[in-house]
């Protein structure tokens, strides 16, 4: 399907022959024009035509009897993929998007109802940090612009015309796709999105995409699209919003916990707004214009409101020195004792769970705080705390704490000369497991909700602990006057969040500052800082007298507390202008609003739906001397589609190519990313996973030739037929006469769902000289009776149980994957399973 | 259970139709010169709960060709059947050349069937192993195939 940029539309009455179907040389002639191609591209287009009047149909592979070439348009208008309206779209599609959470605006703007507007802005800042390194990340139609002599050198270079039928037609009539140029030495360290490049002028049905990696350097191509984390508060922790879930519980407004409802994405274009709040100016939130945030009007000038009343406002409406409202959980759930379940060993009986019943004390809480600070599990049985030296009377404590809490009195003491350390150890595998809760080093420190939520008698002691181990008190006379503050530091952003508001239910206002230490070598540091006149209140807690009054006056504060809110001033509201990213949102029972540090850039893997019925895309890339290269696909097409894609990499000495290809959609796919090992020591990786269901083929696999010494190529396959579906393994693996000393392996894992679906396997392996080591294995299994049987019997319902095992058997490519395909990976193949019980 | 040994070339179709068939299929090839050898071994499941294991084996040397080529077809409704194939090949010369093709084609779910194929020469490690008990180079070589072919 082809979207192009509304700047690119055009008065179609000239150009009669393109608008219709078909395909002669006239039309060809008309795209060249249209394009303003060099000559030479368009004599290499009409011959490319004559090479495809004269190639034979595949015989092989799948059926594609269904393709008509006079039906097909070769050259698609702004307007020829929109839907007239949204009764025209399949109810399929919508079925899915349903599924996917996608509120309806945004399905139409998928299913190609209303024309999409570019992502220029947001493309716009990402090409400055790409020009600085000399990158270029363009549309195959600017890259022949501008630089027409490397196009022409490597255009058609590896993946000729005459390979076959599909690459002489995309060379014929290609349109779209993308042009990257990596400079020698370069190593681009966020993947290149195709999104960005690709929504601005969107991918064609014959998209031609070439990219040149220089010697030495490196790059990650993504084909599809990407996220950004926006954290937000839930029950398990800190989040990123694209990982909610709608079994998720997330703290609201109310500082209730509260269930998500359903999850969405949306598309989104206008003003992005970022805003940073006092107390916390590291975390800039990034919102939509009409997005209401819980604030209230600042009435005084330079003083503090006398009336607190929270309103919701959209953010457009808000201004700087409002007072945002950081809600405040003041839940207590506080019993006398926790029981927790923990697994201990039984020699050769194995594992069973063991109830440990845990007096719920002020001691067990100021333990814990300890912990927090100093303590840290090694090898899975010791538990340490480690102090200074000189803080004997906490060392003391410790031992006291863990007599009084645990009964444990085998407590040795170890002393480290170089740090003037002293460490508490403990070699208990239960108190290990106890402590696991808490995190075992300090970057994963972290409460559970049962201590989030005890009484405020044991979160003062809980205070007291962390503060002893990781705070301080820091009192200078400064030019612009005194300092005084109390400081608690760690490395755990959760934890310093989480700490933050169990202050804030003991009624102390705090902020977090953020220290970046990268330079130094060292993780960033979270600060949490209570100043003003809530130090008074701390240091009660802390055990430090701190006067109210200070020179006469009463001590400062910007912060605003009661029962429900923090209502602290917003530093700064910037904005502008976007368009056409994606903005998450979720929606929360009774409450509708949810706590997160900003709203994320997010574009979903929903199905493309198009009335056309073939994608011929061609992909040639270069990898140079020493270069790598990596190029992620995750296919979804709508399922009408004839997806026949030849992509293949060029790789000279000691070079890298890796092949990431995930294919779920399509009628039938016939895609085989190969690579040509032409330099000593290359190396090329093949990870491809393909899902079949009804009417479906899959037939995908990978192609390696080898013709240097020296060069090894690894191939894993996965894949899943289902509902009558079709996958197929088709390899071809080409060891050279010169190749020797090359090694080889293949690997194909099928899993078939019911007895109506097929998987087949077609490897070849050629082999020319006889210093080398070639290996092929493939299995093909089903899920076993005993595989479901082990599940359910732990009370997990069928469909869950082979959502599991299928997850789990793709597990290790989708691994190989950014994060944020990970997650929508998993979401799609539990979407596809969806009521597959056989 | 059956046991069928190919000693010719060419095209071998072995058909399982009696629910419950097993079957072993043993196939070991040498060619030398410049011979041009292909087998081809079909295993077409067409009963519920048959067995077949499959073993090609093969020592390729001087400028000969040796090709392998395997398939098991599995029908429909032929539950509960299992078939492995295993083809392995030993390249002794540069000139030699070898090919393995060993193709599934499942089309039902209730089945294991799994095969897998390898080139490879013979190590230089193993052949320096018996070279240093004072065999010659000959000899080490011709153990290290006996054993393959056997094993």
């Amino acid at each position: 399907m082809a979207r192009y940029k509304h700047g690119d539309s055009f008065s179609t009455d000239f150009y009669k022959h393109i608008s219709k179907p078909g395909l002669n040389k006239q039309v060809i002639k008309e795209i060249s024009a249209l394009k303003n191609e060099p000559e030479w591209m368009l004599e290499q287009r009409l011959k490319a035509y004559e090479i495809f009047k004269f190639k034979p149909m595949p015989s092989w592979g799948v059926d594609l009897s269904g393709i008509d070439f006079d039906q097909i348009r070769y050259y698609l208008r702004p307007t020829d993929n929109q839907v007239s309206s949204w009764q025209d779209v399949p109810p399929e599609v919508k079925e899915t998007f349903d599924k996917l959470g996608i509120p309806e605006a945004e399905q139409k703007v998928l299913a190609g109802v209303k024309t999409q507007l570019d992502s220029e802005v947001v493309y716009g800042s990402l090409k400055n940090v790409w020009a600085k390194y000399g990158v270029e990340f363009l549309s195959m139609d600017e890259g022949l612009k501008k630089h027409e002599d490397l196009v022409k050198e490597y255009f058609g270079k590896v993946v000729p015309a005459a390979d076959n039928k599909f690459s002489a037609l995309n060379a014929a009539v290609w349109s779209g796709g993308s042009f990257v140029y990596v400079p020698p030495g370069v190593d681009v360290k966020l993947p290149l999105q195709a999104y960005f490049r690709i929504n601005a002028q969107n991918s064609g049905q014959f998209e031609r995409t070439l990219i040149i990696v220089d010697e030495g350097a490196k790059v990650h191509y993504v084909e599809g699209c990407f996220t950004v984390g926006t954290e937000i508060f839930t029950k398990r922790g800190i989040v990123a919003i694209e990982d909610v879930k709608v079994t998720d519980e997330v703290l609201t407004h109310t500082g209730k916990i509260k269930p998500v409802g359903h999850t969405q994405v949306r598309k989104y274009s206008g003003d992005l707004y970022q805003v940073r709040v006092t107390g916390s100016p590291h975390q800039i939130i990034e919102a939509t214009a009409e997005h209401p945030f819980l604030v209230v009007k600042r009435k005084y000038k330079n003083e503090r409101n006398k009336i607190w009343n929270p309103e919701w406002l959209a953010i457009k409406d808000v201004q700087k020195n409002d007072y945002a409202c950081v809600p405040i959980d003041r839940t207590v759930e506080d019993s006398d004792s926790i029981e927790q379940t923990i697994m201990m060993g039984k020699g050769r009986a194995g594992f069973s769970p063991v109830k440990v019943k845990i007096p719920s004390t002020p001691e067990l809480f100021r333990l814990i705080g300890y912990y927090l600070a100093e303590g840290s599990i090694s090898s899975g049985h010791y538990l340490n705390f480690s102090f200074n030296s000189q803080e004997r009377e906490y060392i003391e404590d410790v031992k006291k704490l863990l007599k009084l809490v645990f009964n444990e009195d085998k407590i040795r003491e170890s002393h480290h000369k170089t740090n003037h350390g002293t460490s508490v150890v403990v070699s208990s595998i239960k108190l290990c497991r106890i402590f696991k809760q808490f995190g075992t080093s300090a970057a994963s420190k972290r409460v559970p909700s049962w201590v989030m939520r005890a009484s405020l008698e044991k979160q003062a002691p809980l205070i007291l602990g962390w503060y002893r181990g990781d705070g301080n008190y820091y009192k200078k006379q400064l030019k612009y006057g005194l300092k005084e503050i109390f400081r608690v530091n760690t490395i755990s952003k959760t934890l310093v969040h989480q700490m933050r508001q169990i202050l804030l239910r003991l009624d102390i206002a705090c902020g977090v500052n953020r220290r970046i230490r990268q330079h130094e070598n060292r993780q960033t540091m979270f600060t949490l800082v209570i100043g003003g006149q809530y130090m008074v209140k701390f240091g009660e807690i802390v055990g430090k007298k701190i006067k109210s009054v200070l020179h006469g006056k009463k001590r400062a504060t910007a912060y605003h507390l009661d029962v429900k809110y923090l209502y602290s001033p917003i530093r700064s509201i910037d904005k502008n202008q976007v368009s056409n990213i994606d903005v998450y949102n979720f929606s929360v029972q009774d409450d509708e609003s949810y706590v997160a540090d900003g709203v994320a850039v997010h574009n979903c893997t929903a199905p493309n739906f198009s009335a056309s019925s073939l994608h011929s895309g061609v992909i040639e890339i270069f990898v140079k001397k020493g270069a790598q290269c990596q190029y992620t696909t995750v296919q979804n097409w709508y399922k009408n589609i004839y997806n026949l894609v030849t992509q293949r990499a060029y790789v000279e000495e000691e070079g890298k190519m890796v092949w990431t290809d995930f294919n779920m959609g399509s009628k039938a796919t016939m895609k085989y990313p190969g690579f040509i090992l032409a330099g000593q020591g290359a190396k090329g990786e093949v990870l491809s996973m393909a899902l079949a269901g009804a009417d479906q083929h899959q037939d995908t696999g990978a192609k390696a030739v080898h013709l240097a010494p020296h060069t090894s190529s690894t191939i894993i396959s996965k894949s899943i037929s289902k509902n009558g579906g079709r996958a197929s393994y088709r390899g071809l693996v080409s060891i050279g006469p010169k190749a020797h000393h090359s090694k080889n392996t293949v690997v194909c894992d099928a899993l078939l769902l019911d007895p109506a679906s097929r998987s087949d396997t077609y490897p070849v392996d050629k082999v020319f000289n006889s210093q080398v080591e070639v290996q092929h294995e493939a299995t093909v299994s089903k899920i076993g009776d005993d595989q479901l049987f082990y599940l359910m019997s732990r009370g997990i319902t069928q469909e869950t149980a082979r959502k599991m095992i299928v997850n789990g058997f793709i597990e290790d490519l989708v691994k190989k994957l950014p994060l944020e395909y990970a997650v929508e990976m998993n979401r799609l193949i539990d979407h596809e399973m969806e009521g597959s019980i056989g | 259970m059956k046991k069928i040994i190919l000693k010719k070339p060419g095209k071998h179709v072995i058909e399982l139709k009696k629910p419950g068939e097993e079957v072993e299929v043993v196939g070991v090839f040498e060619t030398k010169d410049k011979e041009r050898v292909e087998v081809e071994v079909v295993i077409h499941h067409q009963a519920p709960r048959t067995l077949a294991n499959t073993t090609l084996k093969g020592v390729a040397r001087d400028s000969s060709s040796l090709k392998f080529m395997g398939l098991i077809i599995i029908d429909p409704d032929c539950g509960q059947s299992s078939s492995f194939l295993t083809e392995r090949i030993l390249l002794l010369s540069d000139q030699a050349h070898a090919e393995t093709i060993p193709d599934l084609e499942i089309l039902t779910d209730d089945v294991q069937c799994s095969h897998a194929a390898s080139i490879s020469n013979i190590s230089e490690k193993h052949l320096f192993y018996l070279m240093s008990r004072g065999l010659s180079k000959k000899q080490a070589e011709k153990l290290i195939v006996d054993g393959f072919l056997k094993n």
